[in-house]
Protein backbone atom coordinates (compact mmCIF):
# COMPACT_ATOMS: atom_id res chain seq x y z
CA UNK A 1 0.00 0.00 0.00
CA UNK A 2 2.55 2.31 1.23
CA UNK A 3 3.68 2.98 -2.18
CA UNK A 4 6.13 6.28 -3.02
CA UNK A 5 4.61 8.75 -4.38
CA UNK A 6 6.99 9.92 -7.71
CA UNK A 7 8.92 13.24 -7.03
CA UNK A 8 7.33 16.43 -7.79
CA UNK A 9 7.91 17.56 -11.39
CA UNK A 10 10.07 20.95 -11.01
CA UNK A 11 9.52 23.26 -13.62
CA UNK A 12 12.52 23.80 -16.38
CA UNK A 13 12.90 25.18 -19.27
CA UNK A 14 14.40 23.20 -22.34
CA UNK A 15 17.08 25.15 -22.55
CA UNK A 16 18.21 24.91 -18.35
CA UNK A 17 18.00 21.22 -19.14
CA UNK A 18 21.04 21.43 -21.25
CA UNK A 19 22.80 24.54 -19.47
CA UNK A 20 22.73 22.25 -15.93
CA UNK A 21 23.87 19.04 -17.12
CA UNK A 22 23.69 15.65 -15.79
CA UNK A 23 24.95 16.54 -12.47
CA UNK A 24 22.05 18.49 -11.57
CA UNK A 25 19.46 16.48 -13.02
CA UNK A 26 20.37 13.03 -14.02
CA UNK A 27 17.33 11.06 -13.09
CA UNK A 28 15.33 13.77 -11.92
CA UNK A 29 11.43 14.46 -12.30
CA UNK A 30 10.87 17.83 -13.91
CA UNK A 31 8.30 19.42 -15.94
CA UNK A 32 8.71 21.36 -19.65
CA UNK A 33 6.91 22.75 -21.97
CA UNK A 34 7.46 22.90 -25.78
CA UNK A 35 6.63 22.50 -29.20
CA UNK A 36 6.35 19.10 -30.93
CA UNK A 37 8.58 18.82 -33.88
CA UNK A 38 8.80 15.29 -34.95
CA UNK A 39 6.80 12.14 -33.58
CA UNK A 40 7.63 8.50 -34.38
CA UNK A 41 5.26 6.25 -32.69
CA UNK A 42 7.14 2.97 -33.83
CA UNK A 43 10.51 3.56 -31.89
CA UNK A 44 8.36 5.66 -29.33
CA UNK A 45 10.43 9.02 -29.54
CA UNK A 46 9.30 12.57 -30.17
CA UNK A 47 11.37 16.20 -30.19
CA UNK A 48 10.38 19.11 -28.26
CA UNK A 49 11.93 22.58 -29.36
CA UNK A 50 11.96 25.59 -27.17
CA UNK A 51 8.94 28.07 -27.57
CA UNK A 52 10.44 30.88 -25.52
CA UNK A 53 11.41 34.04 -27.46
CA UNK A 54 13.89 35.76 -25.78
CA UNK A 55 17.32 36.11 -26.63
CA UNK A 56 19.55 33.62 -24.52
CA UNK A 57 17.37 30.87 -25.58
CA UNK A 58 18.89 28.86 -28.88
CA UNK A 59 15.72 27.77 -30.73
CA UNK A 60 17.60 24.63 -32.10
CA UNK A 61 17.99 23.64 -28.65
CA UNK A 62 15.90 20.19 -29.26
CA UNK A 63 14.54 17.88 -26.37
CA UNK A 64 14.52 14.28 -27.02
CA UNK A 65 11.50 12.10 -25.58
CA UNK A 66 10.94 9.18 -25.14
CA UNK A 67 7.29 8.44 -25.77
CA UNK A 68 6.83 4.88 -24.49
CA UNK A 69 4.77 5.78 -21.31
CA UNK A 70 2.06 7.97 -22.74
CA UNK A 71 1.38 6.43 -26.13
CA UNK A 72 -0.91 6.87 -27.40
CA UNK A 73 -2.01 10.64 -27.58
CA UNK A 74 -2.79 13.21 -29.74
CA UNK A 75 0.69 14.04 -30.88
CA UNK A 76 -0.24 16.71 -33.62
CA UNK A 77 2.71 18.17 -34.99
CA UNK A 78 3.59 21.85 -34.24
CA UNK A 79 1.69 22.20 -30.90
CA UNK A 80 2.64 22.95 -27.45
CA UNK A 81 2.62 20.19 -24.86
CA UNK A 82 3.41 20.01 -20.99
CA UNK A 83 5.62 16.80 -20.52
CA UNK A 84 6.36 15.83 -16.68
CA UNK A 85 9.16 12.97 -16.93
CA UNK A 86 12.64 12.07 -15.60
CA UNK A 87 15.50 12.57 -17.46
CA UNK A 88 18.49 10.39 -18.50
CA UNK A 89 21.59 11.98 -19.69
CA UNK A 90 22.99 9.14 -22.57
CA UNK A 91 25.87 10.54 -24.74
CA UNK A 92 23.80 12.05 -27.36
CA UNK A 93 22.31 14.00 -24.97
CA UNK A 94 19.63 14.62 -22.71
CA UNK A 95 16.28 12.18 -23.03
CA UNK A 96 13.14 12.59 -21.09
CA UNK A 97 11.40 9.73 -20.07
CA UNK A 98 7.91 11.54 -20.45
CA UNK A 99 5.00 9.94 -17.77
CA UNK A 100 2.69 12.84 -18.32
CA UNK A 101 1.63 14.87 -21.30
CA UNK A 102 -1.06 17.78 -21.84
CA UNK A 103 -1.68 19.56 -24.35
CA UNK A 104 -1.55 23.59 -24.11
CA UNK A 105 -2.32 24.94 -27.40
CA UNK A 106 -3.16 28.98 -26.55
CA UNK A 107 -1.07 29.10 -23.42
CA UNK A 108 0.53 32.64 -22.82
CA UNK A 109 4.23 31.58 -22.74
CA UNK A 110 5.74 34.76 -21.73
CA UNK A 111 3.32 34.98 -18.47
CA UNK A 112 3.70 31.38 -18.33
CA UNK A 113 8.07 31.76 -17.73
CA UNK A 114 7.16 35.18 -16.25
CA UNK A 115 5.49 33.60 -13.25
CA UNK A 116 7.85 30.93 -13.37
CA UNK A 117 10.82 33.34 -12.03
CA UNK A 118 8.76 34.89 -9.76
CA UNK A 119 7.89 31.96 -7.86
CA UNK A 120 11.91 30.88 -8.02
CA UNK A 121 12.75 34.37 -7.29
CA UNK A 122 10.47 33.98 -4.01
CA UNK A 123 11.31 30.71 -2.95
CA UNK A 124 15.23 32.08 -3.22
CA UNK A 125 14.55 35.45 -1.26
CA UNK A 126 13.01 33.20 1.46
CA UNK A 127 15.94 30.79 1.86
CA UNK A 128 17.65 33.93 2.21
CA UNK A 129 16.02 35.20 4.69
CA UNK A 130 16.08 32.23 6.81
CA UNK A 131 19.39 31.21 6.58
CA UNK B 1 11.45 13.04 0.97
CA UNK B 2 12.48 16.63 1.00
CA UNK B 3 15.39 15.52 3.35
CA UNK B 4 17.83 19.01 2.64
CA UNK B 5 15.02 21.82 2.79
CA UNK B 6 13.80 20.17 6.05
CA UNK B 7 16.78 20.26 8.39
CA UNK B 8 17.18 23.74 6.69
CA UNK B 9 13.88 24.81 8.14
CA UNK B 10 14.75 23.47 11.57
CA UNK B 11 17.91 25.23 11.72
CA UNK B 12 16.31 28.52 10.94
CA UNK B 13 14.29 27.78 13.77
CA UNK B 14 16.35 29.66 16.29
CA UNK B 15 16.32 32.76 14.32
CA UNK B 16 12.66 32.51 13.59
CA UNK B 17 11.81 32.58 17.14
CA UNK B 18 13.00 35.77 18.13
CA UNK B 19 10.56 37.41 15.62
CA UNK B 20 7.41 35.72 16.88
CA UNK B 21 6.00 32.91 19.22
CA UNK B 22 3.83 30.67 19.24
CA UNK B 23 0.36 31.14 20.59
CA UNK B 24 -1.16 28.52 23.05
CA UNK B 25 -4.09 26.78 21.45
CA UNK B 26 -6.48 28.74 23.44
CA UNK B 27 -5.64 31.54 20.64
CA UNK B 28 -5.56 29.68 17.44
CA UNK B 29 -9.25 30.53 16.30
CA UNK B 30 -7.88 34.69 16.34
CA UNK B 31 -5.46 33.62 13.82
CA UNK B 32 -7.89 33.90 10.38
CA UNK B 33 -5.39 30.77 9.03
CA UNK B 34 -6.48 28.59 11.39
CA UNK B 35 -9.55 27.37 10.08
CA UNK B 36 -9.25 28.51 6.01
CA UNK B 37 -8.24 26.56 3.59
CA UNK B 38 -4.62 27.87 2.81
CA UNK B 39 -3.83 28.19 -0.64
CA UNK B 40 0.03 26.90 0.36
CA UNK B 41 2.54 25.27 -2.22
CA UNK B 42 3.01 21.38 -1.80
CA UNK B 43 6.38 21.86 -1.20
CA UNK B 44 5.48 24.02 1.90
CA UNK B 45 2.85 21.50 3.18
CA UNK B 46 4.90 18.72 3.27
CA UNK B 47 7.58 20.87 4.84
CA UNK B 48 5.72 22.35 7.62
CA UNK B 49 6.15 20.98 11.30
CA UNK B 50 3.76 19.80 13.79
CA UNK B 51 2.23 22.68 15.91
CA UNK B 52 5.16 22.97 18.50
CA UNK B 53 3.67 21.17 21.61
CA UNK B 54 0.72 19.58 20.23
CA UNK B 55 2.11 16.87 18.06
CA UNK B 56 -1.18 14.81 17.88
CA UNK B 57 -3.12 17.29 16.80
CA UNK B 58 -3.54 17.33 12.71
CA UNK B 59 -1.84 21.15 12.82
CA UNK B 60 0.99 22.11 11.51
CA UNK B 61 2.93 25.68 12.14
CA UNK B 62 3.91 27.79 8.89
CA UNK B 63 5.83 30.81 10.60
CA UNK B 64 3.63 30.53 13.62
CA UNK B 65 0.12 30.56 11.69
CA UNK B 66 -1.68 27.26 13.03
CA UNK B 67 -3.11 25.47 10.16
CA UNK B 68 -4.98 22.90 9.50
CA UNK B 69 -7.06 22.98 6.20
CA UNK B 70 -5.16 23.50 2.57
CA UNK B 71 -6.53 24.43 -0.41
CA UNK B 72 -4.04 22.66 -3.39
CA UNK B 73 -3.62 22.83 -7.32
CA UNK B 74 -1.66 20.30 -9.15
CA UNK B 75 -1.43 17.86 -11.81
CA UNK B 76 -2.98 14.14 -10.99
CA UNK B 77 0.36 11.89 -11.24
CA UNK B 78 -0.91 9.23 -9.59
CA UNK B 79 -4.65 7.35 -9.79
CA UNK B 80 -5.68 4.67 -6.95
CA UNK B 81 -8.95 3.72 -7.17
CA UNK B 82 -10.89 1.48 -4.10
CA UNK B 83 -14.29 0.89 -3.50
CA UNK B 84 -14.92 4.35 -1.45
CA UNK B 85 -12.87 6.25 -2.16
CA UNK B 86 -9.56 7.82 -4.79
CA UNK B 87 -6.00 8.03 -4.01
CA UNK B 88 -4.91 10.60 -6.02
CA UNK B 89 -1.45 12.17 -5.58
CA UNK B 90 -1.32 15.79 -6.97
CA UNK B 91 1.80 17.99 -8.06
CA UNK B 92 2.56 21.51 -8.63
CA UNK B 93 5.66 21.85 -9.67
CA UNK B 94 7.04 22.31 -6.51
CA UNK B 95 5.92 18.94 -4.35
CA UNK B 96 3.68 15.90 -4.73
CA UNK B 97 0.98 14.61 -1.98
CA UNK B 98 -1.66 11.83 -1.07
CA UNK B 99 -4.63 13.53 -1.60
CA UNK B 100 -8.05 11.15 -0.28
CA UNK B 101 -11.05 11.74 -2.14
CA UNK B 102 -14.13 10.00 -0.79
CA UNK B 103 -16.68 9.15 -3.28
CA UNK B 104 -20.28 10.34 -2.93
CA UNK B 105 -22.45 8.21 -0.98
CA UNK B 106 -25.58 8.56 -3.66
CA UNK B 107 -27.38 5.08 -4.88
CA UNK B 108 -26.97 6.22 -7.89
CA UNK B 109 -29.19 3.26 -9.26
CA UNK B 110 -31.71 4.41 -12.14
CA UNK B 111 -34.81 2.91 -10.96
CA UNK B 112 -34.87 5.49 -7.43
CA UNK B 113 -33.73 8.27 -9.49
CA UNK B 114 -36.80 7.46 -11.70
CA UNK B 115 -39.06 7.25 -9.00
CA UNK B 116 -37.83 10.19 -7.84
CA UNK B 117 -38.30 12.44 -11.13
CA UNK B 118 -42.07 11.02 -11.33
CA UNK B 119 -42.22 12.33 -7.92
CA UNK B 120 -41.94 15.64 -8.97
CA UNK B 121 -43.89 15.76 -12.00
CA UNK B 122 -46.73 14.04 -10.72
CA UNK B 123 -47.26 16.45 -7.55
CA UNK B 124 -46.88 19.31 -10.30
CA UNK B 125 -49.45 17.81 -12.53
CA UNK B 126 -52.28 16.94 -9.99
CA UNK B 127 -52.52 20.77 -8.96
CA UNK B 128 -51.70 21.77 -12.87
CA UNK B 129 -53.83 24.94 -12.15
CA UNK B 130 -51.02 26.23 -9.99
CA UNK B 131 -48.28 27.25 -12.77
CA UNK B 132 -46.19 28.37 -9.93
CA UNK B 133 -46.04 24.99 -8.48
CA UNK B 134 -45.25 23.37 -11.91
CA UNK B 135 -42.30 25.47 -12.08
CA UNK B 136 -41.35 24.89 -8.82
CA UNK B 137 -41.23 20.81 -9.53
CA UNK B 138 -39.62 21.31 -12.71
CA UNK B 139 -36.54 23.29 -11.54
CA UNK B 140 -36.56 20.89 -8.13
CA UNK B 141 -36.02 17.73 -11.17
CA UNK B 142 -33.98 20.26 -13.34
CA UNK B 143 -31.26 20.34 -10.07
CA UNK B 144 -32.10 17.26 -9.46
CA UNK B 145 -30.19 16.02 -12.38
CA UNK B 146 -27.48 18.47 -12.03
CA UNK B 147 -26.61 16.67 -8.82
CA UNK B 148 -26.71 13.60 -10.53
CA UNK B 149 -24.91 14.73 -12.83
CA UNK B 150 -22.41 16.41 -10.33
CA UNK B 151 -21.48 13.05 -8.67
CA UNK B 152 -21.51 10.72 -11.48
CA UNK B 153 -18.64 12.72 -12.71
CA UNK B 154 -17.12 12.83 -9.04
CA UNK B 155 -17.46 8.94 -8.81
CA UNK B 156 -15.17 8.67 -12.27
CA UNK B 157 -11.80 8.52 -11.73
CA UNK B 158 -10.16 11.49 -13.50
CA UNK B 159 -7.20 11.09 -15.78
CA UNK B 160 -3.52 11.40 -15.54
CA UNK B 161 -2.45 14.50 -16.07
CA UNK B 162 -5.81 16.24 -15.45
CA UNK B 163 -6.05 19.06 -13.30
CA UNK B 164 -7.27 18.96 -9.55
CA UNK B 165 -8.24 21.11 -7.08
CA UNK B 166 -8.64 19.71 -3.91
CA UNK B 167 -9.72 21.43 -0.30
CA UNK B 168 -9.23 19.26 2.85
CA UNK B 169 -7.46 18.59 5.66
CA UNK B 170 -3.65 18.07 6.29
CA UNK B 171 -3.53 14.65 7.91
CA UNK B 172 -0.91 12.41 8.67
CA UNK B 173 -1.83 8.56 7.49
CA UNK B 174 1.36 5.66 8.06
CA UNK B 175 3.55 8.21 8.89
CA UNK B 176 3.32 10.19 5.54
CA UNK B 177 1.29 13.83 5.24
CA UNK B 178 -1.50 13.91 2.82
CA UNK B 179 -5.04 15.73 2.39
CA UNK B 180 -7.96 14.34 3.13
CA UNK B 181 -10.63 16.06 0.93
CA UNK B 182 -13.69 17.93 1.84
CA UNK B 183 -14.21 19.19 -1.84
CA UNK B 184 -12.15 18.10 -4.97
CA UNK B 185 -13.09 19.11 -8.65
CA UNK B 186 -11.40 18.48 -11.85
CA UNK B 187 -10.61 21.71 -13.47
CA UNK B 188 -10.48 21.77 -16.96
CA UNK B 189 -7.46 23.92 -18.11
CA UNK B 190 -6.56 23.87 -21.84
CA UNK B 191 -4.48 26.67 -21.85
CA UNK B 192 -3.15 26.71 -18.74
CA UNK B 193 -4.43 29.87 -17.93
CA UNK B 194 -6.38 29.03 -14.39
CA UNK B 195 -2.69 27.42 -13.61
CA UNK B 196 -0.78 30.20 -14.15
CA UNK B 197 -3.36 32.63 -12.35
CA UNK B 198 -3.23 30.61 -9.51
CA UNK B 199 0.18 30.43 -8.89
CA UNK B 200 0.20 34.61 -8.85
CA UNK B 201 -2.14 34.69 -6.53
CA UNK B 202 -0.50 32.26 -4.34
CA UNK B 203 2.68 34.60 -4.27
CA UNK B 204 0.70 37.45 -3.39
CA UNK B 205 -0.88 35.95 -0.40
CA UNK B 206 2.54 34.29 0.90
CA UNK B 207 3.45 37.82 0.49
CA UNK B 208 0.46 39.88 1.98
CA UNK B 209 -0.47 36.39 4.61
CA UNK B 210 1.05 33.58 4.82
CA UNK B 211 4.50 35.32 5.39
CA UNK B 212 3.70 37.20 7.81
CA UNK B 213 4.06 35.89 11.64
CA UNK B 214 0.05 36.05 12.99
CA UNK B 215 0.83 38.74 16.27
CA UNK B 216 -1.94 38.44 19.08
CA UNK B 217 -4.09 42.13 19.17
CA UNK B 218 -3.18 42.11 22.13
CA UNK B 219 0.79 41.96 22.34
CA UNK B 220 0.46 44.42 19.21
CA UNK B 221 -0.90 47.09 21.51
CA UNK B 222 1.51 45.57 24.30
CA UNK B 223 4.44 48.52 25.25
CA UNK B 224 2.87 51.86 24.33
CA UNK B 225 -0.94 50.67 24.41
CA UNK B 226 -1.61 50.99 27.88
CA UNK B 227 -0.59 54.66 27.80
CA UNK B 228 -2.37 55.09 24.63
CA UNK B 229 -5.61 53.32 26.27
CA UNK B 230 -5.18 55.60 28.71
CA UNK B 231 -5.02 58.76 27.09
CA UNK B 232 -7.86 57.61 24.58
CA UNK B 233 -9.97 56.37 27.11
CA UNK B 234 -9.36 60.55 28.75
CA UNK B 235 -9.60 61.92 25.41
CA UNK B 236 -13.74 59.88 25.91
CA UNK B 237 -13.34 61.36 29.54
CA UNK B 238 -13.35 65.10 28.50
CA UNK B 239 -15.47 65.10 25.45
CA UNK B 240 -17.99 63.58 27.50
CA UNK B 241 -17.08 66.33 30.61
CA UNK B 242 -17.18 69.15 27.31
CA UNK B 243 -20.59 68.07 26.28
CA UNK B 244 -22.28 67.88 29.99
CA UNK B 245 -21.12 71.29 31.22
CA UNK B 246 -22.50 74.05 28.66
CA UNK B 247 -20.48 76.61 30.57
CA UNK B 248 -17.37 75.45 29.51
CA UNK B 249 -16.90 78.11 26.52
CA UNK B 250 -12.89 77.23 26.69
CA UNK B 251 -10.25 75.62 28.81
CA UNK B 252 -6.73 75.66 29.32
CA UNK B 253 -5.15 72.09 30.14
CA UNK B 254 -4.04 72.93 33.39
CA UNK B 255 -7.17 73.70 34.45
CA UNK B 256 -8.39 70.23 33.43
CA UNK B 257 -6.27 68.80 35.64
CA UNK B 258 -8.23 69.98 37.78
CA UNK B 259 -11.79 68.23 37.27
CA UNK B 260 -12.14 65.14 39.50
CA UNK B 261 -13.71 62.87 37.23
CA UNK B 262 -10.69 63.37 34.74
CA UNK B 263 -7.69 62.85 36.90
CA UNK B 264 -9.62 59.77 38.42
CA UNK B 265 -8.56 58.21 35.29
CA UNK B 266 -5.18 58.94 35.39
CA UNK B 267 -5.15 57.55 38.90
CA UNK B 268 -6.36 54.30 38.12
CA UNK B 269 -3.79 54.20 35.03
CA UNK B 270 -0.89 54.81 37.68
CA UNK B 271 -2.45 51.83 39.64
CA UNK B 272 -2.91 49.28 37.11
CA UNK B 273 0.06 49.96 36.18
CA UNK B 274 1.96 50.24 39.06
CA UNK B 275 4.23 53.41 38.58
CA UNK B 276 4.49 57.17 39.83
CA UNK B 277 3.20 59.64 37.08
CA UNK B 278 5.08 62.87 37.86
CA UNK B 279 3.10 66.44 36.59
CA UNK B 280 4.92 66.31 33.81
CA UNK B 281 3.71 63.38 32.60
CA UNK B 282 -0.19 64.09 33.22
CA UNK B 283 -0.06 67.28 31.08
CA UNK B 284 1.64 64.85 28.53
CA UNK B 285 -1.16 62.47 28.84
CA UNK B 286 -3.79 65.48 28.77
CA UNK B 287 -2.12 67.29 25.50
CA UNK B 288 -2.26 64.00 23.81
CA UNK B 289 -5.65 63.68 24.72
CA UNK B 290 -6.87 67.19 23.82
CA UNK B 291 -4.89 66.85 20.56
CA UNK B 292 -7.27 64.13 19.69
CA UNK B 293 -10.19 66.22 20.07
CA UNK B 294 -8.92 68.91 18.02
CA UNK B 295 -8.00 66.47 15.36
CA UNK B 296 -11.82 65.43 16.01
CA UNK B 297 -12.84 68.95 15.18
CA UNK B 298 -14.19 69.31 18.43
CA UNK B 299 -11.62 71.95 20.20
CA UNK B 300 -9.34 74.08 18.44
CA UNK B 301 -6.25 75.63 20.28
CA UNK B 302 -6.37 79.82 19.69
CA UNK B 303 -4.00 82.13 19.36
CA UNK B 304 -3.87 82.45 23.31
CA UNK B 305 -1.25 80.07 24.92
CA UNK B 306 -2.59 76.97 25.79
CA UNK B 307 -6.36 78.03 25.52
CA UNK B 308 -8.30 75.84 23.64
CA UNK B 309 -12.11 76.87 22.44
CA UNK B 310 -15.06 74.39 22.07
CA UNK B 311 -16.24 74.87 18.50
CA UNK B 312 -19.67 74.16 18.69
CA UNK B 313 -20.06 77.18 21.84
CA UNK B 314 -17.61 79.51 20.00
CA UNK B 315 -20.20 81.99 17.72
CA UNK B 316 -17.72 84.50 16.17
CA UNK B 317 -15.72 80.80 14.47
CA UNK B 318 -19.06 80.00 12.97
CA UNK B 319 -19.50 83.73 11.92
CA UNK B 320 -16.09 83.92 10.77
CA UNK B 321 -17.01 81.09 8.23
CA UNK B 322 -20.02 82.00 7.23
CA UNK B 323 -18.68 85.53 6.35
CA UNK B 324 -15.65 83.47 4.42
CA UNK B 325 -17.77 81.56 2.30
CA UNK B 326 -20.14 84.14 1.86
CA UNK B 327 -17.03 86.43 0.53
CA UNK B 328 -15.79 84.19 -1.53
CA UNK B 329 -18.61 82.90 -3.26
CA UNK B 330 -19.02 86.43 -4.52
CA UNK B 331 -15.60 86.01 -6.11
CA UNK B 332 -16.33 85.28 -9.98
CA UNK B 333 -13.51 82.51 -9.53
CA UNK B 334 -16.08 80.67 -7.25
CA UNK B 335 -19.45 81.83 -7.70
CA UNK B 336 -19.61 79.03 -10.22
CA UNK B 337 -18.78 75.87 -8.36
CA UNK B 338 -18.17 76.89 -4.68
CA UNK B 339 -15.15 76.87 -3.01
CA UNK B 340 -12.81 74.28 -1.44
CA UNK B 341 -12.89 73.78 2.43
CA UNK B 342 -9.10 73.96 2.15
CA UNK B 343 -9.26 77.79 0.63
CA UNK B 344 -11.99 78.74 3.62
CA UNK B 345 -9.54 77.33 5.69
CA UNK B 346 -6.53 79.35 4.15
CA UNK B 347 -8.65 82.40 4.83
CA UNK B 348 -9.55 81.75 8.32
CA UNK B 349 -6.22 81.25 9.28
CA UNK B 350 -5.16 84.80 7.91
CA UNK B 351 -7.09 85.79 11.12
CA UNK B 352 -4.27 85.42 13.86
CA UNK B 353 -6.87 84.82 16.27
CA UNK B 354 -7.93 81.33 14.54
CA UNK B 355 -4.33 80.59 12.87
CA UNK B 356 -4.57 77.17 14.95
CA UNK B 357 -7.42 76.01 13.62
CA UNK B 358 -7.13 72.48 12.01
CA UNK B 359 -8.96 71.41 8.34
CA UNK B 360 -10.91 69.15 10.28
CA UNK B 361 -12.43 71.85 12.41
CA UNK B 362 -13.37 73.99 9.40
CA UNK B 363 -14.78 70.38 8.12
CA UNK B 364 -16.84 70.11 11.14
CA UNK B 365 -18.41 73.67 11.07
CA UNK B 366 -18.68 73.73 7.22
CA UNK B 367 -21.36 70.38 8.37
CA UNK B 368 -23.14 71.89 11.08
CA UNK B 369 -23.51 75.29 8.70
CA UNK B 370 -24.72 73.03 6.16
CA UNK B 371 -27.62 71.52 8.47
CA UNK B 372 -28.42 74.93 9.28
CA UNK B 373 -29.03 75.75 5.65
CA UNK B 374 -26.68 78.19 5.68
CA UNK B 375 -24.32 77.04 3.10
CA UNK B 376 -24.77 74.86 0.44
CA UNK B 377 -21.72 72.02 -0.90
CA UNK B 378 -21.92 71.94 -4.34
CA UNK B 379 -20.25 69.04 -4.56
CA UNK B 380 -17.75 66.88 -2.31
CA UNK B 381 -16.10 69.38 -0.22
CA UNK B 382 -16.65 72.16 -2.09
CA UNK B 383 -18.99 74.75 -0.45
CA UNK B 384 -21.13 78.12 -1.28
CA UNK B 385 -23.03 80.90 -0.07
CA UNK B 386 -25.68 83.11 -0.50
Amino acid sequence: MARNLPDNGQVVRICEIFQRGSEELDGQAVRVMGKLETHDIVVCTAELSNVERTQNSSPHQQLTVNTRLIEPFQARLGSIFQMIGETEFTTRGPLLHARLVKCVDGIDTAVYYKVLDMQRQYFKQRLVLHV
Amino acid sequence: MAEGPSTLESSSQVDNEKSYSYLPQTYWGLDPLHRAFVKMFIRDVLEMDNYPGHPALNVYAYKNHPISRVDLLGWVVRVEEREKLFNYAIDDGTGVIGCTCWKPRVQSTTGKGLIDDNDYSTTGASTSANSAEQEFAEFLASKMQEIKKCVRQLRQPVKLGDLLHVRGRIKSYRGRREVGAAYFHLVVDPTCSTEIRRTMEQLQLYQDFYDVPFQLPRCQEGGDSSEAGVVKSLQDAIANFLSTNSTVLNFEIKELATVDSLMAIVQKARKENDSTINAKQVFSLFTRAVGGLEELGIVYKSDKDNLYVVIDRDATLESSVLDIVRRESQKPKYSESGCHYRHILDCLRTNHRFSGVSPNVVVHILDKLESQSDVISTSENYYIAF
